[in-house]
């Protein structure tokens, strides 16, 4: 079986365009300023080493449309995928989901909010 | 992965302890320059048993007639395991890589977590447990350690934190402690340091992470740096033209496997790693010394001479196995069996390396061949993968061979070489940008079976070196991930296999003469030795690493799932009493 995984594709730097603060989505739901920080604690600790500060290392998640699909990111964290490692047995649903919602709203992406019930339901 | 279970209490307790009260290791032998050149046929005092590189041993009680009785004399767990990491930055589990010392009777093992046991080696019997504390925030690449060195009345060993220690041979006490490099920043050594008449010599791994690739001399009794050599030269000097603007500064060319020593020119033989990012378009140049060898004075660290087996490198073929060295007819050559999936026969009688010649001993499809003078290979256009331009090549990104050691019987002129094939890479570049302690590879990474793996990956080879003509193959459908050890006795021992297999071949026709199954699979080098005149096997359980990396991507393209118990006990054995 030929297949063409490129599990460590780095692409072009971009840089931060979403400030950190208060910002309003798609969706209107309001994401706070707090969770924003706590995902971005979260994910400079856990994922930065592969994917780097701001998400144009490793495979990259600056303006990556898949961020849109709460299901597959949140799968993909819980499981590993490919050269991923599996977190689901590292992360709580509330971290995953800080974490979620720091790259799905910065480094480039607008993508709303993630809860951490939302999360269970992928479990 | 498995979880570390030895708690912070259980180290205090532990670290350093002797837990034995009458010792055989306080009438410890010291461990001298001339021992480690010329060692007696009961020990096993460096890596690969001679700093030449041999994996041999002269011990032939243990020979062709006999092995099939052999049996297990003890087995025993390496743990307790630290609390290490609750992760690792790819997915692997932490492996056993570290082959058993022997120094009259005392044995010595390394854990992936960073532990240094001493043993009886007899009985198994536990003299003292050294315990290192790792920084909190590691998270490591390669969870492994493969091996210490042996000076006088210390051990050494490298750490994943990027530093060197030396303990009290005797006690398992900490004597020092050196910092080579911040590991912040991508530095970390899983390789065992080499010490040359008192010069610890160590390198660093860290190729993927965009450091700067180093060997570095200390003091062995002090730990006190004497000389620092990069490997990626500074513009200034000699090589620092085959690299583009900064390109130096970031250019990788690790030295992840200890290298050997040739006694003759008085020079260290030391591999160096392939170039970051990973595609040559991104740093166009030689790029030296990556994917070289280099020949370096331990004692001041002045770069001697150097070969490049393959310039300006795409596919990941770190070339760090240095080159076993060996003479043969009179004539003191290099020998080595490159990732690339070629071999290269060199004379080194005047410190340098003359190629003499070279040929595939797996397919190699980049290649279109050598120039017959200097070794240098010209490059198939079409299988060198470039920014934003993909290329399948063979071998895969994991080589011909990759650490795993092979083996050399100088009475024979045979060389044993674990190898795989069948696989292939591909690969397509994009454009990264560097950021400190974060992977830069500036491509993918990913293998694909050829049809002719349905046949076997992994192989054991036999080599006459005088020829450089195959003598005999052993094929495996696993891949191969276990290193060679030979001996007197007509034997070649190996494991390396997904089966968890520990075989003896015939050294002259490659049957298979005796095998069992261990309690996991094996990536440790396995060593021989005797006490009281008695010939024993070691080698160590601890499947992990590349090798579960490789097993994923075979997995994938199988369509299959294979279960590689992990292991992780030392296996001592012998014959019938």
């Amino acid at each position: 079986m030929i297949y063409t995984l490129h599990l460590f594709k780095i692409l072009l730097i971009i840089a931060l365009f979403v400030p950190l603060g208060t910002i309003s989505i798609a969706e209107d739901t309001a994401i706070s300023q707090d969770s924003l920080k706590s995902g971005k604690e979260l994910y400079l600790k856990r994922c930065r080493l592969c994917h780097g500060s701001k998400g144009t290392s490793g495979k990259r998640l600056s303006k990556n449309q898949n961020l849109a699909d709460t299901q597959y990111v949140a799968n993909t964290i819980i499981n590993g995928r490919g050269y991923m490692t599996a977190f689901g047995e590292h992360l709580t649903d509330e971290e995953i989901s800080l974490i979620m919602t720091f790259v799905r709203n910065s480094i480039g992406n607008s993508f709303g909010a993630v809860s951490a019930e939302e999360v269970a339901r992928y479990r | 992965m498995k979880k570390y279970l030895l708690s912070t209490a259980m180290i205090a307790v532990l670290g350093a302890l002797p837990v034995s009260a009458e010792n055989h290791i306080m009438d410890y032998k010291p461990v001298t320059q001339e021992r480690l050149l010329d060692p007696e046929s009961s020990d096993w005092l460096s890596l690969r048993r001679t700093l030449d590189g041999h994996g041999h041993s002269p011990l032939d009680e243990i020979n062709k007639q006999n092995v099939a009785q052999l049996e297990t004399v003890w087995n025993q767990s390496t743990g307790p395991y630290q609390q290490y990491a609750e992760f690792a930055a790819l997915p692997a589990r932490p492996a056993h890589q570290a082959p058993a010392l022997v120094n009259d009777g005392v044995m010595f093992m390394v854990t992936p977590d960073l532990q240094i046991i001493a043993l009886d080696a007899v009985t198994g019997e536990e003299y003292w447990r050294y315990v290192y504390e790792f920084p909190a925030d590691i998270i490591p690449v390669h969870p492994t350690n493969k091996g210490v060195a042996l000076w006088e009345d210390k051990i050494y060993m490298n750490t994943q934190d990027a530093h060197t220690i030396a303990v009290d041979a005797k006690t398992g006490e900490l004597v020092w402690k050196t910092k080579l490099e911040d590991y912040r920043n991508g530095y970390y050594n899983t390789a065992a340091p080499l010490v040359v008449d008192g010069v610890v010599v160590v390198g660093t791994s860290g190729g993927e992470f965009g450091i700067r690739g180093f060997l570095q001399g200390l003091d062995a009794e002090s730990g006190i740096t004497k000389w620092k050599t990069y490997t990626i030269p500074h513009p200034d000097a000699p090589g620092g033209d085959t690299w583009p603007g900064d390109t130096w500064k970031t250019g990788g060319g690790s030295t992840w496997i200890t290298g050997n020593y040739d006694k003759e020119n008085d020079l260290v033989v030391w591999g160096v790693g392939n170039a970051a990012p990973w595609i040559g378009d991104m740093r166009p140049g030689d790029n030296l010394y990556t994917t070289s060898s280099v020949a370096v004075s331990p004692q001041t660290g002045e770069i001697k001479s150097h070969f490049q087996y393959h310039h300006n490198g795409n596919w990941d073929w770190d070339e760090v196995f240095p080159p076993t060295l060996m003479n043969l007819d009179g004539q003191d050559l290099a020998v080595r069996f490159a990732r690339n999936g070629y071999i290269y026969k060199m004379d080194r009688s005047e410190g340098d390396f003359k190629f003499i010649e070279g040929k595939p001993y797996v397919h190699n499809d980049a290649f279109l061949g050598l120039d017959p003078e200097t070794g240098r290979p010209e490059y198939d256009p079409d299988k060198v993968p470039g920014t934003g331009k993909y290329a399948a090549y063979c071998p895969s990104a994991w080589g011909g061979r990759d650490w795993l050691a092979d083996s050399y019987n100088a009475k024979t002129g045979i060389l044993y070489i674990p190898v795989n094939e069948n696989m292939c890479g591909e690969a397509e570049g994009a454009v990264v940008d560097y950021e400190p302690g974060v992977l830069y590879l500036g491509s993918g990474l990913s293998m694909k079976l050829t049809p002719e793996a349905e046949d076997h990956i992994g192989a054991i080879q036999a080599w006459d070196i005088r020829t450089l003509e195959k003598k005999w193959q052993v094929n495996f459908k696993s891949h191969m991930w276990g290193a060679t050890m030979s001996t007197d006795g007509g034997l070649v021992f190996a494991g390396g296999t997904s089966d968890g297999m520990f075989r003896a071949f015939d050294a002259d026709s490659g049957e298979i003469l005796w095998e069992k199954q261990l309690d996991g699979g094996i990536n440790t080098p396995p060593t021989t030795f005797t006490v009281d005149g008695k010939q024993y096997v070691a080698v160590t359980t601890g499947w992990g690493v590349d090798a579960d990396r490789v097993q994923f991507f075979i997995d994938l393209n199988r369509g299959t799932k294979t279960e590689i118990p992990q292991g992780g006990s030392i296996w001592v054995f012998a014959l019938p009493s």
